[in-house]
Formats: C-alpha cells, sequence, structure tokens
C-alpha cells in the first residue's frame, strides 16, 4: 500500500511538472545535452529565480538529475519516469479498447436478442 | 491518444443508439457484461448513480485474485454524459478524471472517453490551449541516452 501511495504521488508530480509548458521545453533543451541554470533561462524571458524554481518542480518529480560544480548548476534529464508515466497512459488506453470492444459485442448480442 | 499532460482519448463509432449505449454504462446488470478485462474474470459492480454517489467494480482474475477500481459520479446527463472519477490501486492511479460523451452519428452512436491522469485546473488550461502534444514527442525525450 506504501508502495502505491509512493508510485501515485510519483506519477502526479510527473504530469504536474510536464503541464508547464516552460518545463516541457527545458526538458526537451536538456534532453540532447546538460545545460546551466544560465543557459536555460536564456530563451525566456524569465529570472534565473524562475527558471531556478520550474527546475524545482522537474528535480522533485525526479525527470532532472542537477549537480553542482563549483557555483554553477548543471541539469540533466533523467527520462525513466516519463517512461513510466507513458507506460500507465498505454495501459489505460489498453483497458478502455478492450472495455470498448466487449461493449460492443455486448451492444450486438442485445440487438440480436430484440 | 496519450499526451504529455497525462490524458487518453478513445473514440469509437457504436451501432447502438445513445440510450443504449448510456444504458450499458449506468446499467449495473449490463456494466457486469463488459466491464471486465479478460474471459474468465468476473466483475461485480455496485454503483450509486447520482451526482456524488459512489461506484465500486471488484473484478476477481482466473487465480482467484481480486482487483478494484472505484470513484465517484461527477456529471450524470442522460443519454449524453458521463463523468466520474477514477481509482485503480493496481495501476496506481488514484481521482484520475473519465468524461464519457455520447453523439448522435447516423443511426448510431459516436463515443469519446477522454481520462486524465491529473484533475488540475492547469492541465484544464493547457487542454484548452490546444497543446497536442502526443507519446511521438515523449518517444524524442525517450530517445536520448540516459
Amino acid at each position: 500500500m506504501v508502495d502505491y501511495r509512493a508510485r501515485t504521488r510519483q506519477l502526479d508530480q510527473v504530469f504536474h511538472a510536464l503541464a508547464h509548458p516552460a518545463r516541457r521545453e527545458i526538458l526537451k533543451r536538456i534532453a540532447r545535452e546538460e545545460r546551466t541554470i544560465g543557459e536555460l533561462a536564456v530563451p525566456f524571458a524569465m529570472s534565473l529565480e524562475a527558471v531556478s524554481k520550474h527546475v524545482q518542480v522537474l528535480e522533485r518529480a525526479r525527470l532532472v538529475r542537477r549537480t553542482r560544480r563549483g557555483r554553477t548548476h548543471h541539469c540533466r534529464l533523467s527520462p525513466a519516469p516519463l517512461r513510466d508515466a507513458a507506460k500507465v497512459l498505454v495501459e489505460l488506453a489498453g483497458l478502455w479498447n478492450r472495455r470498448l470492444d466487449a461493449l460492443e459485442r455486448l451492444l450486438d448480442e442485445i440487438d440480436v436478442k430484440e | 491518444m496519450p499526451t504529455l499532460s497525462g490524458a487518453i482519448v478513445v473514440r469509437r463509432r457504436l451501432k447502438a443508439g445513445r440510450n443504449r449505449v448510456f444504458q450499458a454504462w449506468t446499467d449495473p446488470a449490463l456494466m457486469t457484461r463488459w466491464l471486465f478485462p479478460a474471459a474468465r474474470w468476473t466483475v461485480t459492480v455496485e454503483s450509486d448513480l447520482v451526482v456524488g454517489g459512489d461506484y465500486r467494480l471488484a473484478m476477481r482474475d482466473p487465480d482467484g485474485v481480486l482487483h478494484v477500481q472505484f470513484g465517484v459520479y461527477r456529471e450524470i446527463v442522460p443519454v449524453s454524459r458521463l463523468v466520474f472519477t477514477w481509482s485503480c490501486p493496481d495501476l496506481a492511479v488514484s481521482d484520475s478524471l473519465v468524461t464519457v460523451e455520447l453523439d448522435d452519428d447516423g443511426g448510431g452512436t459516436a463515443l469519446t472517453l477522454t481520462h486524465e491522469l491529473l484533475e488540475r485546473p492547469e492541465v484544464r488550461r493547457s487542454h484548452e490551449e490546444g497543446w497536442t502534444g502526443c507519446l511521438g514527442s515523449l518517444e524524442q525525450f525517450l530517445d536520448t541516452p540516459e
């Protein structure tokens, strides 16, 4: 049960993190190479603090790994939580598709009887 | 199609009319006949079909293991719209939101099912803005080496 709650919270944090366009943009930009907070701030009309807050949300969702070298913070994508989130969505799509197949068969059956 | 904002949309055209389809979604006697994952599973349905009412699906797999899904009805508009929360411990999903919409389609019914994992205003907004990032863009992220 603890595991269930932890996984639920983790999923929640991932989708919460992905819900903001700036955070999605940050993920895209660190997907290919590591970047500093300063580099991430450049294309946004945003302060370093604001970018840093977005990075914190991504870190809580374990989507970003931040390492400190001297005074600079470097951010890297950590894609595993994205895979987990995608997996749940794919499972849900499968579940509803199988159910709707069964619904279709049931409706045909009822139709024949009447 | 799964989206990065945590929603899937499934669409179906059904030959039956909206009355019949809505009945299949809401009448426990009919619900038990299709709301199960596979052959040889059994399902019991408890449903209090009022806004704020609970429902609970208890499904037993062929090995006798119990799987539950449960939630609360949020909107009930006969023969056109049904909205309910959906929790499933097996999938670690809690309080997600399912919206089923039924529209006339010739003599049949066009069914649209939207399942949102996050019931948050900002998610709704991002849907309204027409953001359509899908699994394709997710795969771009996933292709990058860890």
